[in-house]
């Protein structure tokens, strides 16, 4: 359970909380919670304990990280196991957009074009591009740049 | 680390999750991104020593904890000293136990969700969910619902992989010779469930519906067969190999796209709907190409009908985890509630003529959902599995 928790938050503090409160919880509702597979209950509870933990907010790099490096894995095609399925995991969020957003997204991470590029291709100004990627800027190189730094 | 994607955006998605609010597609996502993490390398963290100090904490915390609560009770038998730390001293064990289980068995699913009680009235029918059975080349039954994540399946020209709650891969390996074989996956009344082809397209199967698909597609075309039901195809481009998909006599290509076909027994036409790209289909010689936006409808007596902007939320809502009712009567509304609940319907006395518009969650019970459909006209009970209309 712990280790469940820890390979995602790396913070013995945040995951020490997660297990205590989930036993404790069991203690308190030992009349009425009927467990039918332990092993299953319990990682559930871990993953609903963690899910919370980030949903109030707790700053936690290691749980974010996928999800920073998932949009420059490219296609995966070629890649190792994780590559692949970091690729898989971006595509899988692609999904969950809407359709103009996947859209730009698509554009200026998988074909690498520039917001302004996307902006003349899809006849819209760059600043409903950029509000719609977020927090990322125009100059997507120099951000590919020193992310390359961190991982080489 | 710089922040190129918003990790307000993941949190979003986790609340939506965590609420039972979220899509097939978002809750998909977030489970996919829990289970990311047992992929990376569990390098032992700790030493011996730390893992003492660490556990003991952890123990000494937990009964504190249950002391206070214990306190705020009044629960004689448990206020008594040597029982709470027996008590205690055995849901260490239960840790220690959990965590070598765990330790041992990484790569399996969670099922049950402690997360989501929640009490089913008296009569209830819960909504559909992920459950398929897939037919391997050998004859041999894998029932889908009830599998672990994880390897499902070697063949010979493929891996079946299940990569989350209601999705299977299929990893092609090199081909070593020139055999096709056939699976086929089976979607029961109640179920959905997705499927990546060997060439990265995603077919999602709605209830009651069935494809049959090679484990390798050949270098000329990509074919498989829509047998029953209704699907949404995301079909990988590959402009050298196009996708076919065959239904009936009709034989519907593509090259890279998106689209739903629906094809049920009771429905009186086959639906085929473009939502993105171009697709070209085929009845018996006669050819017709499709737009996004458009809809070819077949008949029972094969005469084909093309309609133009059709409305696409209503053809995706299925796949959206929705019902997406637009002025439909009550006999088409209840052929949909039918394959979802897996109920029948019996019409006494006169059948209603209102018509029904509006989205509704697929993910609810059938008595909430039939609460937001009854009316001074319509009167709707459950008995078992079966619903009554009276008007």
């Amino acid at each position: 359970m712990f280790m469940s928790a820890y390979q995602r938050l790396k913070d013995v503090d945040q995951c020490k909380d997660i297990i205590q409160d989930i036993w404790a919880d069991i203690w308190v509702r030992r009349g009425s919670v009927e467990i039918q597979n332990l092993r299953s209950y319990l990682l559930s509870a871990v993953r609903f304990q963690v899910f919370k933990m980030i949903e109030r907010g707790q700053d936690s790099p290691t749980f974010f990280a996928p999800f920073q490096q998932m949009a420059f894995t490219g296609t995966g095609a070629d890649g190792s196991v994780m590559e692949k399925e970091l690729a898989a995991l971006f595509r899988s969020w692609l999904n969950t957009l809407p359709e103009k957003r996947r859209e730009i997204f698509i554009l200026h991470f998988a074909n690498k074009l520039s917001v302004k590029e996307i902006a003349e291709r899809l006849n819209i100004s760059t600043k409903t591009v950029q509000n719609q990627l977020g927090t990322a800027v125009s100059d997507l190189r120099s951000r590919l740049a020193g992310i390359l730094l961190q991982f080489v | 680390m710089l922040s190129v994607m918003d990790n307000n955006e993941l949190i979003k998605l986790i609340s939506k999750y965590l609420s039972g609010k979220a899509t097939i597609q978002e809750a998909e996502f977030v489970e996919r991104y829990y289970g990311h993490f047992d992929l990376q390398n569990a390098a032992p963290a700790f030493s011996e020593e730390e893992w003492q100090i660490l556990s003991l904490g952890m123990r000494k915390a937990i009964e504190e904890k249950i002391e206070k609560v214990d306190e705020t009770r009044l629960v004689p038998l448990y206020r008594k000293k040597w029982f709470r730390y027996a008590a205690a001293a055995s849901i260490i064990f239960l840790v220690t136990i959990g965590s070598i289980v765990y330790m041992r068995n990484k790569s399996s699913s969670l099922q049950s969700d402690p997360a989501k009680g929640g009490e089913l009235a008296v009569n209830d029918i819960l909504p559909g969910g992920n459950k398929a059975t897939l037919t391997l080349a050998n004859g041999s039954i894998i029932s889908l619902d009830s599998a672990k994540n994880g390897r499902l399946a070697e063949q010979d020209q493929a891996t079946i992989l299940k990569v989350g709650n209601g999705l299977i891969t299929y990893d092609a390996i090199p081909p070593n010779g020139h055999k096709v074989e056939y699976n086929s996956i089976n979607i029961p009344k109640g179920g959905q469930y997705g499927v990546t082809l060997p060439d990265g397209s995603k077919v999602l199967l709605n209830s009651i519906s069935s494809m049959r698909f090679p484990t390798a597609f050949n270098e000329k075309n990509r074919v498989v067969e829509l047998t029953s039901g209704e699907a949404y195809f995301e079909v990988a481009k590959d402009i050298d190999k196009p996708f076919i998909v065959k239904v009936g006599d009709v034989q519907i290509k593509v090259l890279g796209t998106h689209f739903n076909i629906m094809s049920y027994d009771n429905e009186s036409v086959i639906k085929t709907t473009l939502l993105e790209g171009s697709i070209e289909l085929d009845k018996n010689g006669g050819v017709y190409l499709l737009r996004p936006g458009q809809q070819a409808q077949i008949d029972k007596a094969g005469n084909i009908k093309v309609l133009d902007d059709v409305d696409l939320e209503r053809v995706s809502a299925w796949r959206n985890g929705l019902f997406y009712f637009e002025d439909d009567d009550i006999k088409a509304v209840m052929r949909q509630l039918e394959r979802w609940y897996d109920i029948t319907v019996d019409y006494q006395g006169a059948v209603p003529k209102n018509t029904f518009t509006g989205q509704i969650q697929r993910d609810i019970t059938l008595s909430r959902l039939l609460e937001n459909l009854a009316n001074s006209n319509v009167h709707l009970s459950i008995e078992g599995r079966k619903v009554v209309v009276k008007p």
